[in-house]
């Protein structure tokens, strides 16, 4: 051990190495060097006048405070994400609902030449799932004016209105 | 740390557990103000929420936080140094006042003599220049070895050295008068230094 490594060492807080070796190497020193072995003395001086500041402890509502603000800090950023999907939801829904009718209109309006010629008594009889297609046509366009009205009461719809 | 990154809340807790009494510990005797300590761990902790996600494991958990913690004192302090020197070291004390009401005249004297020991201590703390302030803190009370501080606070190992050597020597001379004496006690008592 070096002196420098020896003045390192009374500086420690935690006291005297507990490596005996070590321990050993610093008590030769301080046996040897009068100066060492003040500076030794008075820093141990200080660290027990030093250990009078008792660690201040955390309050019991620290946790709380702290799971509080990490909440509040949750909520902002989901009703930021909020408020931009209200303001976009109702258009995509409209762009969605128009696109569904035109859809829906392209498949179900007769073709020209179909609409010229009357159409033979036993080809109108439809199949039982022909029936079901058109059903659910049917009801795919009634969830679309469905959607269309639930737009009006969608978060953010009033907004942009007013 | 790197389970919280994942979105381990548990990992948090226990993060939470293992720290928040150093850390609210250091900013304490840091701004010397137990509520502002703990906004300021809130802070710490709310940073350390925030990039969970981010996280690189580059420096020991540890270092990370107190590095955070001491930038986020130090700002502090400068922001609100002039307002903060306007109170006074009697409402310092932990949010106490000095003299509590304790039984007899023997005890309240023991009392008194503990809280100008320990204003001397503090204020000895606090007149330290900042990085000295914080080395020491992270030194002798949170038991932090060089390379850590020197981490957390974002110099050199020899720079760490050297800020605490200048340190402890200036608390020895300031803090000399502190040595228990009876004659030192009743310095203490009649004009709060030597």
């Amino acid at each position: 051990m070096t002196r420098e490594q020896a003045l390192e060492r009374i500086h420690d807080p935690r006291g005297l190495p507990r490596d005996a070796a070590e321990r050993r190497a610093l008590e030769r020193w301080l046996d040897s060097d009068p100066e060492l072995r003040e500076q030794f003395e008075q820093q141990q001086s200080l660290f027990a006048v030093l250990d009078e500041w008792a660690d201040p402890q955390p309050s019991q509502g620290f946790d709380a405070a702290l799971y509080r603000r990490i909440a509040e800090e949750a909520e902002s950023r989901t009703s930021w994400r909020q408020r931009l999907f209200g303001l976009l939801a109702p258009r995509f829904s409209l762009a969605t609902a128009a696109l569904a009718a035109a859809l829906a209109l392209a498949v179900l309006w007769p073709h020209p030449e179909a609409r010229m010629q009357p159409q033979p008594v036993e080809k109108a009889a439809l199949s039982g799932d022909e029936v079901e297609y058109i059903e659910a046509l049917d009801q795919a366009l009634d969830d679309v004016d469905m959607l269309v009205d639930f737009d009006a009461f969608a978060p953010g719809a009033v907004e942009d209105r007013s | 740390m790197l389970e919280v990154r994942a979105g381990d809340t548990a990992s948090f807790e226990l993060l939470l557990v293992k720290y928040r009494g150093p850390l609210i510990g250091y900013l304490g005797r840091m701004v010397r103000d137990p509520a502002w300590a703990e906004e300021l761990a809130q802070e710490v902790f709310l940073r350390v929420y925030r990039a969970r996600e981010t996280y690189e494991p580059t420096a020991r958990f540890a270092t990370w936080l107190y590095r955070i913690a001491t930038r986020l004192a130090l700002n502090a302090l400068r922001d609100h140094r002039h307002e903060k020197s306007k109170r006074s070291l009697d409402e310092e004390l932990d949010g106490r006042p000095v003299i509590e009401a304790v039984d007899g005249r023997a005890n309240r004297e023991q009392q008194m003599l503990a809280d100008a020991r320990l204003s001397a201590v503090r204020e000895a703390i606090a007149q330290l220049p900042d990085k000295q302030r914080a080395a020491v803190l992270m030194h002798k009370y949170q038991e932090m070895d060089y390379q850590q501080i020197a981490d957390a606070l974002g110099c050199s190992v020899s720079a760490v050295k050297s800020l605490l050597f200048r340190a402890y020597e200036t608390l020895r001379e300031r803090l000399a008068h502190l040595a228990t004496s009876p004659k030192a006690d009743r310095a203490i008592l009649d004009g709060g230094n030597a």
